[in-house]
């Protein structure tokens, strides 16, 4: 056959078409996705164990509340024993040294 | 037969199919779709690939048909196609899922295209590509995740 047909510059650009169409076809979208970095995940491990650490240590410690809050906080906690005794009680309502009478609604 | 393999072993006949194709078929439009159409012919065939002893004579078969079949569409009758011996044709249901791929994938900006040939066909990682394109990683993730919603669309 005589080879004296020009090529089309632009061939190869179609054929890369058809290689980059051929791939997708068998491994699927996945396959334009980035390849696992497992040096990354390796080297973050130490440094979200740290992490980890460090919350649990700074977030599990308990705190002081301020004064007035301190205060405010021994009042709920009276006024909820008094509430949950009610409900153990089967009562429908409940008064505490602070407030009046609160009922208790039906469930 | 991989994709890779395939692509090292049959796509560096595509200068000569297409040579082929335009002598029978007379037009660089048709003759490059041409070009297209037979390298998916022959991948949707892929379970007849490994028995190919002759990749050239086979992929040169399958052109010719391929050219006749367009001829004879256009009404031109002068050519007849190569009888006996000839490879099955693939699966109707596979030619047409390629031919939306590849339409899919040619739908794409150029810049888009280049990427995927970046990432599919090189098989470079996001941080090379990165490299080599001057942009950010998180721009070709952000690139990579609009190509695939446009793919999907038309697939």
């Amino acid at each position: 056959m005589k080879q004296d047909t020009h090529i089309p510059e632009d061939l190869a650009g179609r054929l890369e078409e058809v290689a980059t169409a051929i791939i997708l076809a068998e491994r699927g979208l996945q396959a334009l996705d980035d390849k696992p970095r497992r040096r990354w995940v390796w080297a973050a491990v130490p440094a979200v164990a740290l992490a980890s650490l460090a919350a649990v240590l700074l977030v599990g410690r308990p705190r002081p509340l301020p004064p007035e809050a301190e205060a405010a906080y021994a009042q709920f906690e009276k006024a909820f024993s008094y509430f949950s005794e009610a409900i153990t009680d089967g009562m429908d309502s409940f008064s505490t040294p602070y407030q009046e009478t609160l009922f208790i609604p039906e469930q | 037969m991989s994709p890779e393999e395939f692509i090292r072993r049959f796509l560096p006949l595509g200068d000569n199919l297409y040579r082929l194709a335009f002598s029978l078929l007379g037009s660089q439009e048709e003759a490059e779709d041409a070009i297209q159409d037979v390298f998916l012919k022959m991948w949707a065939s892929q379970k007849q690939l490994d028995t190919v002893r002759d990749p050239a004579s086979w992929s040169y078969i399958l052109m010719r048909n391929l050219c006749v079949d367009r001829l004879r569409a256009r009404g031109d009758r002068r050519q007849e196609p190569i009888p006996e011996g000839l490879p099955a044709e693939p699966p109707p249901e596979e030619d047409e899922r390629l031919q939306r791929i590849l339409s899919a994938v040619r739908s794409l900006s150029p810049k888009s295209r280049e990427l995927l040939r970046m990432r599919l066909v090189e098989g470079l990682p996001y941080d090379e590509i990165a490299r080599q394109t001057g942009q950010s990683e998180l721009a070709l993730r952000v690139a990579f995740h609009r190509i695939k919603n446009q793919i999907k669309k038309k697939i």
